[in-house]
């Protein structure tokens, strides 16, 4: 991996918009952003996939590299170096995102593949009813998926850090160079996000809901 | 499907946990994204299938995906699609749609409507999503949302060949192509017709088509191959053209499907230099 300066310089070079650096840019994070939408789609499952998978595959990494430069680079510019992301994670998870956002907003059902171990919500629906514990299984993956498509890529790598990867506060801020104040602040915003995608999944008509 | 009760929703905290742990169990169910990164990356020898055994186990059409995954990207593609992208006006850059279904010519003359005589070109200089396209397009009063378009395509004698409009039409330099794409009912505003041609590996590079626009929005684009700007050095090959048909300032579209400020008409022609 080339040191983050290196990088800096190069996405420098290719927001002002030199075609060497561009191309340079885009070869080098390639295989990150392939592999992210990949996954994605491997975790779709043979179902839900539809399309021509391998055409579907380049469309979306194309889309996800289109995502990183409109208006003006809007996206890649907000990466730094210092932000705790390296280039090709930061890519990643804008790629992830896009390919979430785009697929979610094909209008397939909002629901997930199919559901697996019923998941605690904790003690209020503890009790409840082998159904209804799918049923929340398949909420709780919507959810996840909204946020995928909706958090911006610092978002995402908190949410990752705090709730996938349960790193300590002390570790987070000093991967992220956050205070722990912004920290908790995050996650106290990424529980109301989490919240409202909730309720307005709840809203919506469900299609092809199982 | 039970209904959820909005009285059982979860703490915040509560769901925010949930979500994580529901994220891990994703995680830890399909392929590794290390091993996928390095199949991507050419790490892996590409018949190489063991870290992927468990997947094709249970999913054995996901071979195709790690085989395109582990063969060569098409890095010019997305570089160019990233240098449009990065120098598109914003209010004017629209995304390529999907392709819609591809349509079949004609055999004999398609209906075509009154235009006038001379062809208005006005060119921005618009790098679109996929490729730089050419914009073309009438000042005229803002926009309401355009009515469905159909699109109908014919030519001349050395174009249909053959039987059954499933035949793809070769063009040569001096066949002729003619193009309309018409209004469901007559528009009021603006309309922006958007060219690409896409090539046999994908690439897609823009299409700077002689367009007329009518008064009624009907869209013509018609010519020989060579006026056209279709026949190139290159060989004989499948070419799709790709027309975008929307409003000056639409949004990019996010939504292929259902948000269409864009309509895209796909067209298979065989250039034939």
């Amino acid at each position: 991996m080339s040191p983050p300066t290196d990088d800096a310089a190069l996405v420098e070079r290719a927001l002002s918009g030199a075609p060497d650096a561009i191309r340079a840019l885009v070869e080098r994070v390639t295989p990150v952003v392939r592999a992210r939408v990949a996954r994605i789609l491997l975790r779709r499952g043979a179902a839900a996939r539809g399309r021509d998978v391998s055409q579907e595959l380049d469309d979306l990494a194309q889309d996800a590299f289109v995502a990183l430069f409109e208006r003006d680079g809007r996206v890649l510019r907000s990466w730094s170096p210092d932000g705790g992301l390296s280039l090709a994670n930061f890519v990643g998870l804008v790629a992830e995102r896009r390919t979430h956002s785009t697929l979610r907003s094909r209008r397939q059902s909002p629901w997930s593949e199919d559901p697996t171990a019923p998941v605690d919500l904790g003690a209020k629906v503890g009790d409840a009813s082998p159904e209804r514990r799918l049923d929340q299984r398949s909420l709780l993956a919507a959810v996840l998926d909204r946020m995928r498509a909706e958090l911006s890529p610092k978002g995402l790598r908190l949410f990752e850090l705090l709730m996938i990867e349960q790193r300590p506060v002390a570790a987070i801020c000093e991967e992220t160079g956050m205070t722990s104040s912004a920290v908790y602040a995050w996650r106290s915003r990424l529980a109301k996000q989490a919240r409202a995608l909730r309720e307005s999944l709840l809203a919506e008509p469900l299609e092809g809901a199982r | 499907m039970s209904e959820i009760d909005r009285d059982e929703a979860p703490a915040d905290d509560a769901l925010l946990e949930a979500l994580g742990a529901l994220a891990r169990e994703q995680a830890a169910e399909g392929p590794a994204l290390a091993d996928l990164e390095a199949l991507a990356g050419g790490e892996h020898d590409p018949a190489d299938r063991a870290a992927f055994e468990a997947l094709l186990a249970e999913d054995p059409e996901a071979a195709a995906l790690l085989d395109r995954l582990a063969g060569p990207a098409p890095v010019d593609r997305f570089a160019e699609a990233a240098r449009a992208a990065l120098t598109a006006p914003p209010a004017e850059s629209p995304e390529p749609a999907g392709p819609s279904e591809p349509v079949t010519p004609e055999r004999g003359g398609a209906r075509v409507l009154a235009f006038p005589r001379r062809a208005v070109f006005v060119g921005l200089g618009v790098a679109l999503a996929a490729a730089a396209a050419a914009v073309f397009f009438l000042v005229r009063p803002a926009p309401p949302p355009l009515p469905d378009f159909t699109a109908s395509v014919s030519g001349g004698q050395h174009i249909v060949r053959g039987a059954g409009a499933a035949e793809t039409p070769t063009l040569g330099p001096d066949d002729r192509l003619d193009i309309v794409l018409t209004p469901a009912v007559p528009v009021e505003g603006e309309v922006v017709v958007v060219g690409f041609v896409v090539e046999p590996d994908g690439a897609v590079r823009p299409w700077k088509a002689p367009t007329e626009i009518s008064p009624d929005g009907a869209v013509r684009i018609a010519g020989t191959g060579r006026a056209l700007g279709l026949i190139d050095d290159g060989p004989a090959r499948a070419v799709t053209l790709r027309l975008l048909v929307g409003r000056p300032g639409a949004d990019a579209p996010v939504d292929h499907a259902t948000e269409r400020p864009w309509q895209a008409f796909d067209i298979a022609v065989r250039l034939q230099p």
